[in-house]
């Protein structure tokens, strides 16, 4: 998943930096959001669906993990991902593994007031691959297709169900994945009552069917959406009555009405707010880990690059600290491996640092003493661009000259699907938040496979042993032993792997301090609004 | 032969109509194959943006051929041209809603911001364009060119944001970005889509005043940029009038100084200075783009910005269309007003 780049030019900062040169000290009146509402400045322009079995960007989970339930829940409460029973309150897996049968919780009503069942459950499963949106690629991942939805997905009683993987699979795999929004349940005699031609998708892009902590109360694209709190809520009812999230594209301006007091959240200020507002009374800044890394890739299909001292020389030239702490400072923090920390089998340890000497050393032991030229393709956009720019000069001091080649992040994308492109930077945001999601791009790639969606393969990575570890990880039924396996592919990945991981971002926003409890991101990948409340 | 003569006239009209109707037809049909042809040649890929970054290959191509993407560039223009003859411009891929719908809501928007900043403009930059020409180059004639140069230099966004700080955030004079409060949305049913007119219909006060409040300074701001334009086009035109010799004749008549300017001098320079605000006029229409981003003001700049980055090209070409139309439609609403102002133009 490509979490969609910031469109904010550096403008925003720009202005910004203008605004505190023109008026030093300037002190903004005061006004107050109601006790009752949570309100947010953010950027919601990414936000295509609210179907959620058609959603698939970050700002969709932020608002769909509050309206609807899944099956499980990573516990928003606790730092490292802990798996939680949602509507499957339990499940056995069959004699051999490839059938889960989830006992689905009795008691729940949906906000419509139908009660909700085993058939409720058993329409979201296979909704997914029925309306066949971006999304449906993680259960087809799991041999569930729309041809052998019937079967595979089954009701057993009215509140049984089983579904049959196409192999038997980790139960904390699928588990993790049953948590994600796609594994939402919908209200399943609402939806097909507005059903039209195509399942209720384009109804249920405007319009709530679901038994979560809020439901829909208005949502305008590009404008704001509004949350009404559903007082039933099996969970028990949230803290505050009401959730508005306006979308104000503009930094300055958000940073404005946060300190006017009109929001009690800015979701997407820059280090230059974040350094103006701290230490002011009544404004927390607080940051909150995201699934999301970013790295730079090699093509190994182009000759130069497919000498691994070069690949290597090349990881020794990124300025890891600089990046996180000058570049990119409160917007991420180092982090070198493809497991996001705070997920199962993260590792943290972090074999490279700066080092042109080394760099220097490597390249004359591959051949290239007196340098390499190479060219590197990014998106034109905040932050990519950005760390491209700093590579270029990093990698200048261990003698590789690099040519920025910026572009559309979709032109770009196209020309690293077709294996165009020497070095790549990227942004990978996890799908679901297991380990797998991560391991089967970034660690597998079965010889004579010819598949675009895979960075391995778009980097040409020839692995046949790493990809039977990574296919043996996800099998595997033991918990602990999963999270070893994954410790050394990681291992493993880091030391050969064409791929240079130099951060994980992480979501700094600015909040009024009588604010408590409001999560921009947990583990489970998606904001948590019912936590938050007011002093 | 006064019934011979009614009929010549009528036949003249429809001539005249039909010629029109053609033209307005064949600059719109000239509009969208530029548009839908710049579209297919920008290497973007639509078929991605329907089914993500991870798709395999069997997904990607499916998806194509169900986008009719696979066919020749002239027969995907000839289906997109049907479609949009029924009014039929397709779903925006970012809202995933009628491209129809969308457009219906943010260009209200526009037009409410974009009608007051006019306003604002013909108000204030009529009277100093006379002014300055009035008394040139002695203090007014300076006062209005500084204006003037920084209307012209000074960039926007910082207009915008400085504007915010100051009468929103330090005075706290005028309400803050967006077109109303967030407890006012949804008060008044949409009839027009213009927040003003339509809380003024339902007798919402309070929601009239709040939409005033939100809408003063971004139209300001804008309105700003349209008197440096308008002052300096009026004080030319009419520097250009006063130099005339029936000004002289007039003078010499012994006619009053205001009665000169006023009457005799604009309603020359009337026909000009109507094309002038037009232009100024349409190009508000088109969205101002970093106005409605600092303000966030949902209008069609940002609507169609949001869409160009997200390669959603049905929103672009149905909003390059509208946008096309307005053209249209001011031109022809400057062609009646010379008629109007103009007999030699009838």
């Amino acid at each position: 998943m490509i979490t969609s780049l910031s469109k904010r030019t550096l403008l925003s900062a720009g202005a910004a930096a203008l605004v505190m040169g023109a008026v030093p000290g300037a002190r903004v009146a005061q006004a107050q959001t109601p006790r009752n509402a949570l309100v947010i400045a953010g950027t919601i322009d990414d936000l295509v669906a609210l179907d959620p079995h058609h959603s698939f960007e970050v700002t969709g989970s932020d608002l769909l993990k509050n309206v609807y339930d899944q099956l499980f829940m990573l516990d928003p409460t606790k730092d490292a991902a802990e798996l939680q029973p949602g509507l499957a309150e339990s499940f056995t897996v069959s004699e051999d593994g490839r059938t889960f049968t989830f006992q689905i919780r009795q008691g729940v009503r949906f906000h419509s007031g139908n009660a909700l069942t085993a058939a409720d459950v058993v329409y979201s499963l296979r909704r997914p691959l029925l309306i066949n949106r971006t999304p449906a690629f993680m259960y087809r991942s799991v041999g569930l297709t729309r041809e052998n939805v019937e079967e595979t997905v089954r009701q057993l009683g009215d509140f049984t169900v089983s579904v049959t993987f196409n192999r038997a699979y980790a139960p904390s795999l699928i588990q993790n994945l049953f948590t994600a929004t796609i594994a939402s349940v919908v209200d399943s005699r609402l939806v097909q009552q507005n059903a039209g031609e195509d399942m209720g998708n384009t109804w249920l892009n405007r319009n709530s069917a679901a038994s979560g902590a809020y439901r829909i109360g208005r949502y305008q694209p590009n404008e704001s959406y509004t949350l009404e709190r559903n007082d039933s809520w099996w969970r028990g009812r949230a803290n505050l009555q009401r959730v508005i999230v306006r979308h104000v594209s503009e930094a300055a301006t958000q940073r404005l009405l946060l300190e006017r007091g009109d929001v009690d959240v800015a979701r997407n200020l820059t280090p230059t707010d974040i350094t103006a507002l701290r230490g002011r009374p009544n404004l927390t800044i607080a940051e909150f880990p995201r699934g999301t890394i970013q790295y730079f890739s090699a093509n190994m299909t182009f000759p130069l690059l497919s000498n691994p001292k070069v690949v290597e020389a090349l990881k020794y030239l990124v300025d890891y600290d600089g990046i996180a702490n000058n570049l990119l400072p409160g917007q991420v923090f180092p982090h070198q491996s493809f497991i996001p920390r705070a997920i199962l089998g993260a590792v943290d340890t972090r074999p490279y640092t700066y080092d042109p000497d080394r760099a220097r050393r490597l390249l004359a032991e591959a051949g290239h003493g007196s340098g390499i030229a190479l060219t590197i393709d990014t998106a034109n956009s905040f932050p990519s661009l950005d760390v491209a720019q700093t590579l270029q000069a990093s990698m200048a001091r261990g003698g590789v000259r690099l040519e920025v080649l910026p572009a559309t992040g979709a032109q770009v994308l196209a020309k690293f699907r077709a294996r165009n492109h020497q070095l790549f930077i990227g942004i990978w945001g996890l799908g679901y938040p297991d380990p797998h999601y991560n391991a089967d791009s970034f660690a597998h790639n079965p010889p004579g496979a010819d598949n675009p969606g895979k960075l391995t393969w778009r980097n040409g990575w020839d692995i046949p042993e790493l990809t039977r570890r990574t296919e043996a990880a996800m099998t595997e039924r033991d918990q602990n032993a999963r999270a070893a396996i994954y410790r050394q592919i990681q291992e493993e990945f880091m030391n050969t792997s064409p791929f240079a991981i130099f951060a994980q971002q992480q979501v700094q926003v600015a909040h009024r301090s009588n604010l408590t409890g409001y999560m921009a991101s947990s583990p489970g990948l998606s904001a948590i609004y019912w936590l938050a409340n007011k002093g | 032969m006064s019934v011979a003569s009614g009929g010549a006239g009528a036949l003249r009209g429809v001539r005249r109509g039909g010629e029109f109707a053609l033209q307005v037809a064949l600059t719109l049909l000239g509009l969208l194959a530029v548009t839908f042809f710049i579209g297919r040649v920008v290497p973007i890929d639509p078929v991605l943006a329907v089914v993500g970054d991870q798709a395999p290959r069997d997904v990607y191509e499916a998806v194509r051929i169900e986008l009719g993407l696979d066919r020749p560039l002239w027969v995907q223009f000839w289906l997109y041209v049907q479609k949009m003859a029924v009014g039929d411009f397709g779903n925006s891929l970012v809202t995933n809603r009628p491209v129809l719908d969308d457009i219906a809501r943010v260009f209200p928007a526009t037009l409410e911001l974009a009608t007051i900043a006019t306003i604002i403009g013909v108000a204030l930059g009529v009277p100093m364009g006379i002014a300055g020409a009035v008394y040139q180059d002695r203090w007014p004639d300076q006062l209005v060119r500084v204006i003037g140069l920084v209307g012209y230099s000074v960039p926007i966004f910082w207009l915008g944001i400085m504007g915010l700080l100051v009468f929103y955030g330090i005075l706290g004079w005028v309400a803050g970005p967006g077109r109303l409060g967030i407890f006012f949305e949804d008060i008044v049913p949409a009839v027009t889509g213009v927040i003003l007119i339509d809380s003024a219909i339902a007798g919402e006060w309070e929601v009239f005043w709040n939409a005033v409040s939100h809408v003063v300074l971004p139209a300001a701001v804008l309105g700003y940029f349209s008197i440096a334009y308008i002052a300096r086009m009026t004080r030319s035109f009419m520097l250009d009038q006063l130099s005339q010799e029936y000004v002289v004749t007039a003078r010499a008549k012994g006619l009053s100084e205001a009665r000169i300017i006023w009457v005799h001098a604009l309603r020359n320079i009337s026909v000009q200075l109507i094309t002038v605000i037009a232009l100024s006029y349409a190009r508000l229409l088109e969205g101002a783009v970093l106005t409605e981003t600092v303000f966030a003001w949902p209008g069609l700049g940002r609507y169609l910005t949001t869409a160009l980055l997200a390669a959603d090209m049905n929103a672009v070409l149905g909003g390059t269309l509208v946008v096309g139309a307005v053209f249209v439609g001011l031109n022809l609403l400057s062609d009646a007003l010379y008629k109007l102002m103009d007999p030699r133009a009838k």
